[in-house]
């Protein structure tokens, strides 16, 4: 009896220092890197700036806003920095998030949260990234993912540097801007949407 | 490393946890079918009971058995043993996140500064929920039904099962690197992205939930010990007041607990539909209103056992009763009714109206009256006494009185409604609070620990040398700690950062001082474990506190 009470004391000691240093090191080894290096260093340069105006509404980005498309596609230039202007559009929570991959990926970056675009219709918030990674990226709300989803293209400089003026304005002629329709299950909410509207008016 | 690789990590760390207790499980439930029925054929009224007879008397020090057995004393040993180990943890990153500050620009986590908020809050939320409320549950559990002379173990496996629930919630914390401190306010808390180490942020709400779900029934389990099971001999007027403290402690923890439980529960809802705290007809305020009418009762739920507990220690030492019993019951009485109605002064800033500021500072100035009364308790026992032997936990009891006193006048003066607009946020509170948990909850906590030692070590004595340098440190490091914050907080040095202006550097560099004995201080007590049980059991394995309950019951032909 002796030898394992004197066996479990130490074995109790060593546990807590075991744990001591164990705790300590899963502590210190959490990530601090943003996103698995999405974040834009001070240094990087940008050849252009494209303006993007997004309108953030549940059912879909830009919803209603420019005819009946929906989550529209941005095709740019590598190295082109994007100015995003996000503008709330219904009262939900949205973020707008980015990832460097043609779907949601765990390596993504929030560039605006729900913390800093309120709930108020017409809030605006800016965010700017700088696009170097050639191939296609992705952007859409963390709260709607399925409904707020979107791509961006970013293409070789060389190939597509005529396409695209610099300190311009986006629109969907210039850079072919593609839109999904949208479906008729979000018809059927914007109609509801509408009578009720009217309803209240 | 991306977020696949952490939880890739985090669930196979979870399983082999899972299989480890699984297999723990099987064994004593193979081993507790056969037990049970042999306590079938010997009539015995409670199987758990039987069961630890049967391994071996009452079975109370530390070791894996306890972690098998369902009796009382064994969960208490649980308790104990657990949070103890959570102590040390939880102390690490205290002292590290001390000595990162050495400079007023970062330098341990310079441009990692997410470190720096993942170590407050881990400090934060393990020793609140870990080893204050652990090392409670823990002394309630195994020295009630000695102090009740409760004759029978009933409802263990229940006590068991809130037991692991409350332990993997501890661990799910642990794991979760969460950085919302502990208060778990939205729109941080809703943070799911892995940088600001939020992304777990989901677990370390599931974890609380879960010790949550662990504590309560712990709570109604022991409230039930002390109301139904005690001995007929032992009158509720005549009750230890300990078993008085403990009562009061769970009845608040009981009835403020749902508030934060529902709050987590809408948060972790909000994690996939954000309608309650974040949506335009919403506000993070109701959060912090729900936490905090459970956030200040858990600050008295974590200094009320040790009340009693010092009740318990200082006749032991100065050979004199408690001055006056019954004042001591009224002030424990008081003390939970008010607790409950004061959690407004910690969002006195937060714009509610002044009429409520009024109401809660008037509250909070109220809450003198029982713990002065208390406070004086203490001294006039001490001061009728004929001797005080100042053995090493009646020298951390008078520590804590000491203590308690600063830090209970700190905190009535930053409950000030005009004062508060100074000092919210800033080092005052953190030095408040820690001249209280370090005085009374840590303190007691292990002036009781001392004091069970030849149980709790099976019949071994604990070096005075190295426990009294434990205490010299201890009690010095702390005041040095604690009272470089309440200065420094005093002119304006705000609390939760990494950083800090240049002329707050004295201050901190006095915490620094005293964040760095205190955690030496520990090493000895780590140490004492060591020497203790290098040596072979030399005495018997009674303890002074539960002894004086014992005798009496054998004179007067108990049992």
């Amino acid at each position: 009896m002796a030898e394992r009470t004197i066996s479990s004391g130490i074995l109790f000691g060593v546990v807590i220092i075991i744990l001591m240093f164990g705790g300590l090191y899963y502590m210190l080894s959490a990530p601090t890197t943003l996103n698995g290096g999405l974040i834009e260093s001070s240094s990087m340069s940008y050849t252009k700036t494209v303006n993007v105006t997004l309108y953030a509404n549940a059912l879909g980005w830009d919803y209603g806003i420019k005819g009946d498309t929906v989550n529209p596609t941005i095709n740019v230039t590598a190295g082109t920095r994007i100015i995003f202007t996000v503008i709330e559009d219904d009262t939900a929570p949205h973020t707008l998030t980015i990832a460097d991959s043609s779907k949601e990926s765990s390596t993504h970056l929030t560039l605006i949260t729900t913390s800093q675009l309120t709930t108020t219709i017409g809030h605006t918030v800016v965010a700017s990234y700088i696009f170097d990674k050639v191939g296609p990226w992705t952007y859409w709300c963390e709260i709607h993912p399925t409904t707020m989803f979107g791509t961006i293209n970013v293409l070789p400089a060389a190939k597509t540097s005529a396409q695209v003026n610099s300190n311009s304005q986006l629109n969907p002629g210039q850079i072919g801007i593609s839109h999904n329709t949208v479906n008729s299950l979000n018809s059927i909410f914007q109609d509801l949407l509408d009578s009720s509207g009217a309803l209240v008016a | 490393m991306s977020t696949t690789t952490y939880l890739i990590d985090v669930s196979v760390t979870i399983s082999i946890i899972f299989l480890i207790l699984f297999y723990v499980y099987y064994k004593y439930n193979s081993t507790k079918s056969e037990m049970d029925k042999i306590a079938e054929k010997t009539d015995y009224v409670d199987t758990g009971s039987y069961f630890r007879d049967a391994i071996g008397g009452k079975n109370k020090s530390i070791g894996m058995s306890a972690f098998l057995l369902n009796d009382a004393k064994s969960i208490g040993v649980r308790y104990i043993i657990t949070s103890i180990i959570f102590f040390f943890i939880a102390g690490t990153f205290g002292v590290i996140m001390r000595v990162s500050l050495v400079e007023p620009t970062p330098t341990l986590f310079l441009n990692r500064t997410v470190l720096y908020d993942i170590l407050t809050t881990q400090h934060g939320l393990l020793m609140i929920y870990m080893w204050a409320l652990g090392s409670a549950l823990g002394f309630s559990y195994y020295l009630l039904p000695t102090f009740l002379k409760v004759k029978k173990d009933s409802m263990g496996g229940y006590s068991s099962a809130a037991y692991w629930i409350y332990i993997l919630g501890g661990i799910f914390i642990l794991l979760s690197r969460t950085s919302t401190r502990w208060y778990f306010y939205p729109p941080l808390s809703l943070n799911l992205n892995p940088y600001n180490a939020g992304g777990f942020n989901w677990l370390a709400v599931l974890g609380m939930e879960m010790i949550f779900v662990g504590v309560v029934i712990a709570a109604i389990v022991v409230i039930k010990m002390i109301i139904m099971d005690r001995d007929e001999n032992v009158k509720i007027e005549q009750m230890p007041l300990f078993a008085w403290a403990v009562l009061f402690t769970l009845i608040m923890l009981v009835a403020s607990a749902p508030f934060f439980m529902l709050g987590l529960a809408m948060t972790f809802y909000d994690f996939f539909n954000p309608i309650f705290f974040v949506s335009s007809s919403s506000s993070p305020l109701s959060f912090t209103e729900m936490f905090w009418i459970w956030g200040h009762p858990i600050v008295y739920i974590a200094i009320l056992p040790q009340f009693g507990l010092i009740y318990e220690i200082i006749p032991k030492f100065t050979g004199n009763k408690i001055y006056s019993y019954a004042s001591g019951v009224l002030a424990l009485g008081l003390l939970m009714p008010l607790s409950e109605l004061v959690w407004g002064h910690h969002l006195l800033n937060s714009g509610f109206g002044l009429e409520w500021g009024l109401f809660f500072t008037t509250a909070s100035f109220l809450v003198v009256i029982p713990s002065a009364i208390t406070v004086f308790n203490y001294i006039a026992t001490l001061w009728t006494s004929p001797k005080i032997r100042l053995t090493v936990p009646m020298l951390f009891v008078v520590n804590g009185i000491f203590d308690f006193i600063i830090g209970g006048i700190t905190g009535v003066i930053q409950s000030n409604l005009v004062l508060n607009e100074v000092l919210h946020g800033t080092y005052w509170v953190t030095g408040h609070f820690h001249f209280i948990f370090l005085g009374i909850t840590t303190g007691i906590a292990f002036a009781v620990i001392y004091m069970l030692f030849p149980s709790l070590t099976n019949g071994r004595k604990y070096n005075v040398r190295l426990a009294h340098w434990h205490f010299t440190l201890t009690a010095v490091g702390s005041f040095i700690m604690s009272m470089g914050w309440t200065i420094g907080g005093f002119y304006g040095m705000p609390r939760f950062v990494a950083g800090y202006f240049a002329r707050f550097q004295a201050f901190q560099d006095t915490a620094i001082l005293g964040g760095v004995i205190v955690g030496v201080a520990q090493l000895f007590f780590l140490a004492n474990i060591f020497v203790t049980y290098s040596k072979a059991p030399s005495i018997a394995s009674s303890n002074a506190l539960e002894d004086a309950y014992n005798l009496p019951a054998i004179e007067s032909g108990g049992e």
